[in-house]
């Protein structure tokens, strides 16, 4: 059954399935013509042969395997004798292939224009030309806010732009223009190409680092495009290792007690001494009890790496408000004077008469007050504070002006010595009128009678002083004057050295008022080299590539039963008091890197107990920020689009 | 084994290793911080371009120093899968998102499964072929069922003028005209059913009973030839999938080429 002789030419047709057309009759199951369909799709065999002219007569030529020659042949004409009606010859696959391939790839075309055109209220060949067709994923929730306003050309400036622009893009670097997008939102404290925005010396080759190098979009709302594997931090760091238990480089000796934090609080002498009275044991219910646990002045629910105090009013208050409300600032001292310059008459006239006032025809004048000024106002008026000659006029100038304006000259010689600071701020509350009745008394050189108790604190005269008593923690008037404390200065020696005595007096921990510096550290800037006094607690600044959740930790402790306080299983575990450590010292020199923690630091082994192999995750973003100082810019934070 | 079952073995190895190497190469890149995707993405084009060269070498086969059509076959057929493989390493995703990239991955499979539905046309068929013992040539396939049909209806009227009645006459008619006059059976044939073969079967043993000896000389005939007609039948059907399952296959890959050109040229745009 098999054709033998398929490929013969005698014997065989010649098969074109390259060809267009088919037969007509094949199509139909028929017997094909012999030389099948002509190339423009009519039907080729409408004669059987096409005769041949030799010898001048035409000769048939059908093929043997159509019968050879026919009995009539050629017309003279030279028209085939054997003639049938034509077929209608049909299109072959490979056409109906061909076409397919270009009606799939007409709708290709067709979809990325109608899909360019609809996104755009221009026709694509405008100036505008944008590609609706580029819908490349979902963007990440934090990000899909900010598309709605400028769409993709939020972060790829090619895009919308003219076509000429938007082809040459192909040539250009887009990771350095999305960078540039990037930052328009993102801040870093430092360089953001830089890595770890960190500035390296000069001679380390370090490469620029773009935001997509780590962080690739349009992987969906909920992608993780922050993460980073081990392997990926390793490229960088010349210490490479596969894993932190065994590979990592054992914690500094600090770890993680960097710098001191803002409070001075002495951990070793409340646990072991204060919180140890037999006063504070009597009852665990009341608020003066020592704290049963770590997490009673600790709050513990932010998953941060600081884990914050409650606050002075919850852990404080109920054993240290006395002591403020005891510190008292003094601020004016009547100093002794050797003679009276003030008119006898002029006081009377403008205080008016007072029965105790010595008779002014006495002939021996004996100053009421045998004190010197108070520091302060020898700071202030400049003048040394134990020798009358030199204060005695000025200052009872001041009295007379205080008896005539209240305590405008007080305001004054504030502003006049280069009180930076508002100087109504330093005198909030100060009744004018009674520091006119206490100049009064003094200028009649007798001592202030208090008409009242000052029961609630403020600004108030006692016999020979002017006093402020504080009203409770956080005083805002002698939190100002603490501050002008420490920015206190002078132009020449004697006003360096009257400067330096003011503030040993109102920084003094066993004496000053407030006795605020007893707890608040004052920390010299590391920039401008000024005194400031940390009024808030802060975060640890200096380890911001570290992270580290407490809470997750507790969470994994409270569930066991463990109480935080067993000195084994509890917060003790990781934090264990360092009883010989010169804690209070630390806070001395201002500078708050020299610092000796209450606690031991912290070994790696303590973390390597979980954090290994098999065990709990160890990658390093487990406890490493990329970034440092990460905030957003007020495009984000105003929402300007 | 044959050499050239060792010479398959040898491309599958060879592909094998670059795709290992390249796996290599994204890993190592990725881990340095760059972007792998540039290189998987050139190298998933140039394969694409290379795979869809098969379809031109076949116009050019006048052309010398081309290779053997059975080698490009080869190349093709393991190009496909090392493709797949490396979209995957491309995308790092089986499904991805976005509209666009969809559409795209959507192209990609859908031609890769075309191709792997051929692959699998293309080594199951010919064997079903070959077994038929028989080499028929697409093209002619008509003529030979014509010339069956011819022999079928000549067999007929020469029995019915000799034995002059028309019972084998009247069951041409009726069953076995309708089966010579094109290819029949075409899904039983498709799934390689002998469903055609019973029926023909069938229609002997129908009518044998009521013919006499000489009349069942010609049954005889024609249900030789009916035998005959349904290998031709076979040929027309698995020949015809061999080439249909190009109709798809062809012009998904020249969409898909488009919008790999489309993608090339965005990614350059807003990517790189």
């Amino acid at each position: 059954m098999t054709e033998k002789n398929h490929s013969d030419f005698d014997q065989s047709a010649y098969e074109r399935p390259s060809n267009k057309y088919i037969c007509g009759r094949a199509a139909e199951w028929g017997v094909p013509c012999r030389a099948g369909p002509n190339f423009d799709g009519t039907c080729g065999c409408v004669a059987e042969c096409e005769p041949f002219f030799v010898n001048g007569r035409w000769e048939c030529r059908r093929p043997q395997v159509d019968g050879g020659p026919c009995k009539n042949g050629p017309s003279p004409e030279g028209i085939c004798g054997c003639t049938q009606s034509p077929c209608v010859p049909r299109r072959t696959m490979r056409w109906y292939r061909g076409r397919l391939s270009i009606i799939a790839a007409g709708i290709i075309v067709a979809l990325l224009a109608a899909f360019t055109h609809l996104s755009n209220e221009k026709n694509i060949f405008s100036d505008g030309f944008r590609i609706g067709a580029l819908d490349a994923g979902e963007l990440t929730d934090g990000h899909t806010g900010f598309f709605e306003t400028l769409e993709c050309k939020t972060c790829h400036t090619a895009h919308e732009s003219k076509l000429t622009t938007w082809l040459m893009a192909v040539i250009t670097d887009s990771d350095v223009a999305i960078t540039k997008a990037c930052v328009n939102c993102h801040l870093f404290e430092g360089e953001a190409t830089s890595p770890h925005n960190a500035v390296f010396p000069a001679d380390k080759n370090i490469i620029k680092t773009e935001c997509t190098i780590c962080h690739n979009e349009h992987k969906g709302v909920s992608a993780d495009i922050s993460s980073l594997s081990d392997e990926q931090c390793a490229s960088c760091h010349e210490k490479k290792f596969t894993n932190f238990s065994t590979g990592h480089s054992d914690f500094s000796e600090e770890f993680p007690y960097f710098r001191r934090t803002a409070i001075n609080f002495d951990h070793t002498t409340h646990l072991t001494k204060y919180f140890q009275d037999e006063r504070m044991k009597k009852d665990k219910r009341k608020p003066e009890d020592a704290p049963a646990e770590c997490i009673t002045c600790h709050q513990n629910e932010s998953e941060e790496r600081n884990i914050k105090p409650l606050g002075y009013e919850k852990i404080c208050a109920t054993c240290h408000t006395n002591q403020i409300l005891k510190r008292k600032l003094v601020f004016l001292r009547l100093p002794e004077f050797n003679e009276p310059d003030i008119d006898r008459e002029v006081a009377i006239e403008l205080c008016g008469p007072n029965e105790d006032a010595e008779d002014e025809n006495a002939e021996d004048y004996e100053s009421v007050s045998v004190d010197e000024m108070s520091v302060i106002t020898s700071y202030l008026m400049g003048l040394t504070p134990d020798d009358p000659e030199k204060y005695s006029k000025a200052f009872q100038n001041l009295m007379l002006g205080m008896i005539e304006d209240g305590i405008s000259p007080l305001i004054e010689m504030l502003e006049e010595n280069g009180v930076r600071l508002n100087a109504n701020q330093l005198l909030t509350g100060l009744n004018p009128e009674a520091a006119k009745r206490m100049a009064c008394a003094w200028a009649m050189n007798l001592e202030y009678e208090l008409p009242a108790s000052p029961a609630f604190g403020g600004w108030y005269g006692d016999l020979l002083e002017f006093i402020y008593q504080p009203n409770g923690h956080a005083d805002i008037v002698i939190k100002r004057w603490l501050d002008f404390a420490v920015i206190a200065g002078g132009d020449n020696e004697e006003m360096i050295e009257r400067a330096e005595v003011m503030r040993e007096y109102l920084l003094s921990k066993k004496d000053g008022p407030g006795a605020c510096v007893k707890c608040h550290a004052i920390t010299r800037d590391k920039k401008e080299g000024k005194l400031r006094i940390e009024w808030q607690y802060h975060q640890n600044e200096n380890s911001s590539y570290q992270s580290f959740s407490h809470q997750r930790h507790l969470r994994l402790v409270d569930p066991q039963g463990v109480k935080l306080s067993d000195p084994n299983q509890g917060c003790a575990k990781c934090h264990k008091l360092n009883a010989d450590a010169a804690y209070d010292s630390s806070f001395e020199d201002y500078n708050p890197m020299t610092y000796s923690s209450n606690f031991i630091s912290i070994e790696k082994k303590t973390c390597s107990q979980c954090h290994a192999k098999g065990r709990i995750r160890e990658d390093c973003q487990l406890c490493h920020n990329y970034h440092k100082g990460f905030d957003f810019t007020d495009r984000v934070t105003r929402n300007k689009n | 084994m044959n050499s050239i079952r060792m010479y398959h073995i040898l491309i599958w190895l060879i592909a094998g290793i670059i795709f290992g190497l390249l796996a290599i190469k994204d890993q190592s890149i990725h881990a340095r911080l760059g972007n792998p995707s540039e290189l998987t993405g050139y190298c998933l084009l140039v394969t694409i371009v290379f795979l869809a060269f098969f379809n031109i070498r076949k116009r050019l086969s006048m052309l010398p120093m081309i290779g053997k059509a059975s080698t490009w076959f080869m190349l093709h057929t393991v190009g496909g899968f090392f493709v797949l493989a490396v979209y995957w390493l491309h995308t790092k995703t089986i499904w991805p998102t976005g509209m666009y990239e969809k559409s795209l991955a959507i192209l990609f499979y859908l031609t890769v499964t075309s191709g792997i539905i051929g692959y699998l046309i293309q080594q199951i068929y010919p064997k079903l072929l070959t077994q038929t013992g028989v080499e028929v040539i697409f093209e002619r396939i008509p003529l030979r069922i014509s010339k069956l049909r011819q022999k079928a209806e000549e067999t007929m009227l020469k029995c019915c003028n000799k034995s002059g009645v028309e019972t084998l006459g009247k069951h041409y008619l009726d069953t076995l005209q309708w089966f010579f006059a094109e290819p029949r059976f075409t899904f039983q044939h498709l799934i390689g059913s002998q469903r055609s073969q019973q029926w023909i079967q069938h229609q002997d043993n129908a009518v044998r009973r009521y013919l006499n000896i000489d009349e069942q000389k010609y049954l005889n005939e024609l249900s030789q030839l009916a035998y005959q007609k349904n290998i031709i039948d076979i040929h027309y059907t698995l020949q015809g999938a061999m080439k249909c399952w190009l109709l798809i296959h062809i012009p998904l890959t020249s969409a898909l080429m488009l919008l790999s050109f489309w993608h090339f040229l965005v990614v350059n745009v807003y990517a790189l």
